[in-house]
């Protein structure tokens, strides 16, 4: 085996590697909104009040 | 106030409107079609159009209780079949929204003495919470239980770590608009009735938030409520399903 395809066998073992938890991975500073809707009765048109 | 088709409206706007790191959930919960004492409610009149708005509306967790699903049809519209098998215990799956890991939670229906949960319920919902949390950025409560059975739910934690970020409260009892919780590391929203208006909540500096860490009103959560009155436009989409309603009517 080559050199150059020793190194792009590491590369690519390495790169399999971090994808998986770079998937999963969130970036530091961030912000979840929750919109939420719950005990509506079943009413769907506006009410007059 | 309120309205399906101004909620699908202001749904999308949010959904449309990205914010640099900010991450959106739409979650409903309990009781959005049934009443919680079986009483009679206008989605009777045709409860699969009102299953079908609701299906359109995208919402990326719900908590549908045995008396929605006797309204929804079976099976139920595409949109809310994910959520038509009823939790027997609490039960999470973990969502994964711009890398966050969001655990959500769906809370049983109570089987207590007068509608209450039981202490084999409370402790099941608190492991499952623990459970998801190794495993998840922040963790997400969806409760049938009522006021009442929340506030004890989460004060039961208030002196050790608390199972859930986030109590998104239903069933009997008022609303809010939200409150820091359970000694101040659990953030609690209940719904104000009829869907008059989308309640919110922030939460701040993620990923890194400790369960064991008290918030801060302001710093690490806010928390709102939109009313959903005439300055919130009418989802078309949503209204031409409800006109066959109407024109029954």
């Amino acid at each position: 085996m080559s050199r150059i395809h020793l190194q792009l066998q590491v590369f690519l073992l390495a790169l399999a590697s971090i994808l998986p938890g770079a998937a999963y991975a969130a970036s530091a500073g961030q912000a979840l909104e929750i919109y939420y809707t719950a005990n509506t009765y079943g009413e769907f048109d506006p009410c007059p009040t | 106030m309120g309205g399906l088709a101004r909620r699908a409206s202001f749904i999308e706007m949010k959904r449309t409107s990205a914010e640099k790191n900010v991450t959106r959930l739409f979650v409903a919960g309990p009781y959005e079609l049934a009443a919680t004492d079986g009483g009679r409610v206008p989605a009777m009149r045709a409860p699969l159009v009102v299953a079908r708005a609701h299906a359109a509306m995208g919402y990326d967790a719900m908590l549908l209780t045995p008396a929605d699903l006797a309204l929804t049809g079976a099976p139920p519209p595409k949109g809310l079949a994910r959520w038509a098998e009823l939790p027997r215990r609490a039960k999470g799956e973990v969502l994964i929204r711009n890398g966050l890991r969001i655990a959500v939670v769906r809370f049983p229906m109570a089987e207590g003495i007068d509608g209450r949960p039981t202490e084999e319920q409370f402790r099941q919902a608190r492991e499952e919470g623990i459970h998801l949390r190794r495993e998840a950025d922040v963790v997400i409560g969806i409760s049938p239980w009522g006021a009442h059975a929340e506030q004890a739910f989460l004060e039961r934690f208030a002196a050790a770590t608390q199972p859930y970020d986030v109590l998104l409260g239903g069933g009997p009892g008022p609303g809010h608009s939200g409150r820091i919780a359970g000694g101040g590391s659990a953030t609690w929203l209940r719904p104000y009735p009829q869907g008059k208006a989308v309640q919110w909540l922030r939460l701040d500096g993620l990923p890194k938030k400790r369960p064991d860490v008290w918030l801060k009103r302001e710093t690490d959560v806010r928390f709102g409520s939109v009313s959903l009155d005439g300055s919130v436009p009418e989802d078309k989409t949503i209204n031409d399903l409800l006109r066959e309603i109407r024109a029954a009517d």
